[in-house]
Order: structure tokens, then C-alpha cells, then sequence
């Protein structure tokens, strides 16, 4: 079976940040921009991961899981902080979360 | 009676007036407030038969303790002390007795005025400064009440400071600045005094008057320009309070006050305080005659600016608070010729009779439902015989004429003036003529000749309340004079002289009783030139005002020349400073806005939309990764 080259799995990790960029910027409600965020996460993981294969050693995998245990610890957080300003403003909208305006 | 009773009397009455003026309704406040004061002349005539020639000297508590200093057996904590001796005793008696018969009278003058309780709190008060003022045996304690009565003539000047009666906002605004002019030209006297107290501690270290006067030996090894400055220092205070030249110009605006006021405060007694100030202080003055001749000039000056000011007044009280002016003047005189007994001689007579001329203006006033203008009054000595008789014994005081307590007292004074300064005695005595024509012109104008004002009135003499204090004052003008018989004359005896001569000293002059004579001859003849000088132009109301009356109607312009030099000097500083401020500010706003402008492009940027910050840290990491990426296949960045 041949190798799939490197290079592939850096291009994939890269068409699925970028998906994740444009999620990030052009959805509004909280929940997809979070989504979105995620979804760049996994890119950087699947990149690291594959950099770890091609170097032969596991601290590209190792950096993964720490990734992986902060993206949990962070949809904790970040879907109570949701949920609270959907209790407090009705709405999830973050073109309407503007109160820190300059 | 301990002498703490004296200034506590009228406190108390102060403090039950002001905190409690809801309890008292219709007159009682002002029986209340004349009750105390005259509780309070009890007291003092009291003290006045226990005297010794031991000075009572009694402390109540250390005020200001280390005092630092303490040389020499000099205590140097500062106490709260009352002295009495022959000098403010005399003071104690006029000032509560004085007090108490004008406080009488402002039960009825003052009657039905919205604040009548409050007006006898204040005068209650001024009675208790003006007693502490008097009592005080230190300097500083002596500034308290000297500051105290300076703040009731504020507060009684501007005592209808929304107008009288009919509530006229412009008279309001008069009378308020009135106040305010008499409190800020009191201001410059008081810095005088205040540094004459500076220099008398640093020299002296201590401020207790008795101390110092026995300090006899020292005084004299002090360096005499010392001791001018500290006299110099202290005549400005003087001057000040006593409204003498140059600061003048408050005392004839005072008259906005009730004519109760007038009568009390600027005619009797505070104005005298400058008076005081100088014979109390009479051990430095006497060891500097320098000092002593302005004092001496300042009063003969004044006495005849007052005097040529008075002669073509149209205000009633005005006609009379240029007299003040003048008789103050007179005062100094002898102050500052070391006649101390025949200055407080006057003070005491000119007390009598001036509280009675302004407290028998205020019935005319009074019954002309507040007519204050001498053009429209005339004839009233039909309609009010009593305060017309009162009046007229006024004017024969004022004027010197022989018997009635001024031809004592101003026969003193200038006896005194012929035997050490002609051209002072020469002023003195023209002053006595402008004196005797002026209160002529008012008698004449006021009384006889026919009514030239509004025929609705039908004036007439007040009630019992209005005319008895009238009457006593009459009374005590007419042989006030009595108590200092000079000893040529009925073989006087120089009463008031002996007793002062015990506190403080009398310099005698000798002068041939010829001479004596011929200078009272003078004197009386001048004032009845003066009074037939005034009988002939005014007995058919002479009120064309030529050119030299204009200059007397505005009181030698000396208020325009204050206005134009001194206002308008600071006027111009002002104006320039404003120039300098607006430019200062105007960089600084300047320099806020530049400073702001590039600051509200990043406030821009921090709009509140998450996708812009999203978009910014995409940018940024963009930038960065690209920079190193260059840098990476050598792009030579």
C-alpha cells in the first residue's frame, strides 16, 4: 500500500481551516461560529498529526491530545457562556452582543 | 458677677433667637433680646461701682497652649481673658447701655417685619462681639470680636437683602452690596491688624495687652521703627473699622441697614472700635510719634472729608453717616494726639447724641412710611413735637453749643489740637463750622419751613416704645457733658479724665485759662456761625445744587476715584490674565484634541462585531505567518 505523501494531509488540514475561517466570518449565530472553531482545531490536530507520522516520533501526537482535552474543556465553557446570554438576551446573534463597542 | 456674664448674656439671647426663632412669635424675641442686654448693663454698671485701681483681669480657660517662646517670665499660653478697667468699662456701659435703648427702639421700629426675631439675633450677637471685643485682654482675642461685629454689620446691612416691604430685587441688590462693600474694605484693615499682631509676637512674644503694657522698660530699648510699624500696622485695622481715610467709603453705604443699625453699629459703638483699638494699645502709640501724627492726620482728614461730603447730602441717614465720618475723625484726632480721655470723652458723648440723631431719623422715616429724602420732608416739627424737641437737642450737641454733652467733648479735643498742632487745630475748627452748618441744613430742611412731600401722609410722632428711648438719649446728650467739666469752666473737675487717668494715661497740656476761654469763645461762636449760616440759606429750602454741591453730593468722588483706579486697574489685570488663561487653555484643549483624534480611528476599529475581531486576528496572524514564511524562502524582508 503505498504511502500517502504528507503534503495531502497538510492540504487537507488547510481546506478544512479555511472552511472553518470562512464558518468563523460569515456565520452569525454563536452556536455555527463556534462550530467553525472546531472545525479549525481538527485541521491544526489532523496537521500535527500528520507532521508526527512523517517525523517518525509522538510529540506532534502528544501536542494533539493536549489540543484535543483544551477544545473539551472549551465547548464546556464556551456552550454555558452560550446558553447564559441566550437566558439574558433571547437571542444567540452575534451581531447583537455589541455592547463592548468602542 | 463674674465679667464672662457680660458677652454671655447676649449669646445666650443670640442662641435662643437664631436656633429657636419658631418659638418665639410676635414681639417676644425682641423683648427677649432687650431683656438680655439689658441684664447685660446691669451687669456692667455692676462692675462699674466695684471698680479699683486694681484692674479685674479674670481667665476662663488656656486657648492656645504653647505658645512657643515663654521668655522671661511671660506665660506664653494664649488664654481667654477678660480685663476690665476704668477705659472698657466706660466702653461696657455704652455699649450695653447704648444697646439696650436702641434695642428697645427696634421693638417697635422693626415690628412687623418678616424676620423681626431674627434681626434681634443678630443684634444680640453684635452686642456680645462688640462686649468681647472690649473685655479682651490679649490681641487675638480682641480679633475675635473685632471679626464678630465686622460680620453682624455684614449681616444687618444686608439684613433686607430682597428689598424692604415691597420686596424691590434692585433696593435688594443695594443693600446686598452694601454689606458686601463693608465686609471686603473691613478685609484690608483686618490684614493690618493681623500683621501689627505678627510683629507685636515676634518682637514681645506674648499678646496679652496687660503684659505688654507692663513692659514698660522694654518697650523702650525696642527700636523705634519697630514700634512705628506695629502702631502703623494697627492704625490700618484702625482705620478699617472706623471707616477713616481711606477706607471710607463703606460707612455712609452702611446706611442700607435698619436705622437701628445705623444707629448702633455705625454711629455708636463699632465704628468707635478703631477708637479703642489705639487707646487701649496707648503704651506702643505713646513711644511713637510718628505713628501718632498719622493717626493725628488721618482723623483731622477724615473729620473734614466727612464733613464736606455731609454739607449737600439728601438722604436723611446719609446727611448723618457723613457726620459719623467727620466725628470719628475728630476722635482720631485726639487719639493721635495723645488726648486719649478727650477722645473717649467723644466717643462716649457722640454716642449719646448720634444714637439719638439717627434713632429720631429712623421716626421720621418711620412716619413717612420710609421716605428718606430731606427734599421731601420740611415742617414736621408741628406734626411730631417730641422727636422734633429730641432732634433738636441732637443738633445743639452735635454742634457744640454750650451745656449739651458736644460742647465738652469737641471743646476738648480741640484744646487739645490748639496746644500741639495748629494746622490740625485749624482743621478742627473749620470741620466745626462745616459740622454746625450741616446739621443745621438737616434740621432745617427736616423741620421747619413747610411739608414738600406727599400730602396722603400724615406723619406723627411714634409710641411710647419709639419715644422713650428718644428721650432718654435726649436727656443723656443734654448733660452728658457734665461728666468731664474741664476746670475752668464752673470749676470742673475733669471727672471722666480722673477716672480714665487710672487705666491710661493723660498727658496734660497747660494752657493759660485765658486761653481756654478764648478757644471755647472761638468754638461756640463758630458753631453758631455755622447754624446762622445754615438758618439763612436754608430756612426757605435751598436745593439747587450747584457744581461745589455736586462735588459734596458725591462725596468728593472719592467712590468714582476708588472705582476708576483701583476697579478699574484690576479690571484691566483681569482682563489681561483672562486673555493669558484663554490662550493657556486653548493649547492645552488644543493639544487634548490631536492627542484624541488618532485615538477615535482605533475606537473605530473596536466596533463590537465579533466577525471584525475575527477578521482582525485573521489578518494579523496572516501578516505574521507571512512575514516568516518571506523570511523563510529568503525573500530578503
Amino acid at each position: 500500500m503505498a504511502e500517502v505523501p504528507t503534503a495531502y494531509y497538510i492540504a487537507l488540514s488547510g481546506i478544512l481551516f479555511a472552511l472553518g475561517m470562512i464558518g468563523v466570518l460569515t456565520r452569525r449565530t454563536a452556536v455555527m461560529v463556534f462550530l467553525s472553531v472546531e472545525l479549525m482545531l481538527n485541521a491544526a490536530n489532523l496537521s500535527l498529526v500528520a507532521f508526527a507520522r512523517a517525523w517518525g516520533d509522538l510529540v506532534g501526537q502528544t501536542a494533539v491530545f493536549i489540543v484535543m482535552t483544551l477544545a473539551a474543556a472549551e465547548v464546556a465553557i464556551g456552550l454555558a457562556i452560550i446558553v447564559a446570554i441566550f437566558r439574558k438576551r433571547e437571542t444567540t446573534n452575534v451581531d447583537d452582543l455589541a455592547s463592548l463597542k468602542g | 458677677m463674674a465679667l464672662y456674664w457680660l458677652p454671655l448674656l447676649p449669646l445666650i439671647g443670640f442662641a435662643l433667637l437664631i436656633c429657636g426663632g419658631k418659638w418665639f412669635s410676635g414681639t417676644s424675641g425682641g423683648w427677649l433680646g432687650s431683656g438680655l442686654i439689658g441684664a447685660a448693663f446691669v451687669v456692667a454698671l455692676i462692675r462699674f461701682f466695684g471698680l479699683s485701681d486694681v484692674p479685674a483681669h479674670e481667665t476662663l480657660w488656656t486657648w492656645l497652649p504653647n505658645m512657643a517662646l515663654g521668655t522671661a517670665g511671660i506665660s506664653a499660653n494664649l488664654k481667654i481673658g477678660f480685663y476690665l478697667d476704668q477705659l472698657s468699662s466706660v466702653m461696657t456701659l455704652v455699649i450695653t447701655g447704648v444697646g439696650f435703648l436702641i434695642h428697645v427702639y427696634s421693638i417697635s421700629y422693626m415690628r412687623g417685619d418678616a424676620r423681626f426675631t431674627r434681626f434681634f439675633a443678630f443684634m444680640n450677637f453684635f452686642v456680645a462681639m462688640m462686649l468681647i471685643l472690649v473685655l479682651a485682654d490679649s490681641y487675638p482675642l480682641m480679633f475675635v470680636g473685632w471679626e464678630g461685629v465686622g460680620m453682624a454689620s455684614y449681616l444687618l446691612i444686608g439684613f433686607w437683602f430682597a428689598g424692604h416691604k415691597d420686596h424691590n430685587a434692585a433696593e435688594g441688590v443695594n443693600n446686598s452690596n452694601a454689606a458686601r462693600k463693608a465686609f471686603i474694605m473691613n478685609r484690608i484693615g483686618d490684614l493690618g491688624f493681623m500683621l501689627g499682631m505678627f510683629l507685636i509676637y515676634k518682637v514681645f512674644g506674648t499678646l496679652v495687652i496687660p503684659e505688654l503694657a507692663a513692659q514698660g522698660a522694654t518697650l523702650l530699648v525696642t527700636s523705634r521703627p519697630l514700634l512705628e510699624l506695629i502702631c502703623l500696622f494697627l492704625l490700618v485695622g484702625a482705620v478699617g473699622k472706623s471707616g477713616q481715610l481711606p477706607l471710607t467709603t463703606w460707612l455712609p453705604d452702611a446706611m442700607a441697614g435698619p436705622t437701628p443699625v445705623s444707629a448702633l453699629i455705625h454711629a455708636a459703638t463699632m465704628v468707635t472700635a478703631g477708637v479703642y483699638l489705639i487707646a487701649r494699645s496707648n503704651f506702643f502709640y505713646d513711644l511713637a510719634p510718628g505713628a501718632s501724627m498719622w493717626v493725628a492726620w488721618a482723623g483731622g482728614l477724615t473729620a473734614l472729608y466727612g464733613a464736606l461730603s455731609a454739607l449737600n447730602q439728601t438722604d436723611i441717614k446719609k446727611i448723618l453717616a457723613y457726620s459719623t465720618v467727620s466725628q470719628l475723625g475728630y476722635m482720631f484726632l485726639a487719639v493721635g494726639l495723645h488726648s486719649y480721655t478727650a477722645a473717649i470723652f467723644h466717643l462716649v458723648t457722640h454716642a449719646f447724641f448720634k444714637a439719638l440723631l439717627f434713632l429720631a431719623a429712623g421716626a421720621v422715616i418711620h412716619a413717612l412710611h420710609e421716605e428718606q429724602d430731606v427734599r421731601k420732608m420740611g415742617g414736621l416739627a408741628k406734626s411730631m413735637p417730641f422727636t422734633h424737641a429730641v432732634s433738636a437737642i441732637g443738633v445743639l450737641a452735635i454742634t457744640g453749643i454750650p451745656i449739651f454733652a458736644g460742647f465738652f467733648s469737641k471743646d476738648g479735643i480741640l484744646a487739645s489740637a490748639f496746644a500741639q498742632n495748629t494746622p490740625l487745630y485749624l482743621i478742627g475748627l473749620f470741620v466745626a463750622l462745616l459740622t454746625a452748618f450741616y446739621m443745621g441744613r438737616w434740621y432745617f430742611l427736616v423741620w421747619r419751613g413747610s411739608y414738600r412731600g406727599d400730602a396722603q401722609l400724615h406723619p406723627h410722632d411714634g409710641d411710647a416704645l419709639l419715644s422713650a428711648p428718644l428721650g432718654i438719649l435726649a436727656a443723656l446728650a443734654t448733660i452728658g457733658g457734665f461728666f468731664n467739666v474741664p476746670a475752668f469752666l464752673f470749676g470742673g473737675t475733669h471727672a471722666l479724665d480722673n477716672f480714665l487717668g487710672r487705666a491710661i494715661p493723660v498727658h496734660e497740656h497747660e494752657i493759660p485759662v485765658s486761653t481756654e476761654w478764648l478757644i471755647t469763645g472761638i468754638a461756640v461762636a463758630t458753631g453758631l456761625i455755622g447754624l446762622g449760616w445754615a438758618f439763612y440759606d436754608h430756612r426757605r429750602s435751598a436745593l439747587q445744587v450747584g457744581p461745589l454741591g455736586q462735588t459734596s453730593l458725591q462725596a468728593l468722588y472719592l467712590d468714582r476715584f476708588y472705582n476708576a483706579v483701583i476697579g478699574g486697574g484690576s479690571r484691566v489685570i483681569s482682563q489681561g490674565l483672562d486673555v493669558m488663561d484663554n490662550g493657556v487653555d486653548g493649547a492645552m484643549s488644543g493639544i487634548a484634541r490631536n492627542v484624541g483624534a488618532p485615538g477615535w480611528l482605533v475606537t473605530v476599529w473596536q466596533s463590537g462585531f465579533v466577525r471584525v475581531y475575527a477578521l482582525s486576528m485573521l489578518l494579523g496572524t496572516a501578516l505574521i505567518v507571512g512575514y516568516w514564511a518571506l523570511k523563510a524562502i529568503g525573500g530578503g524582508v
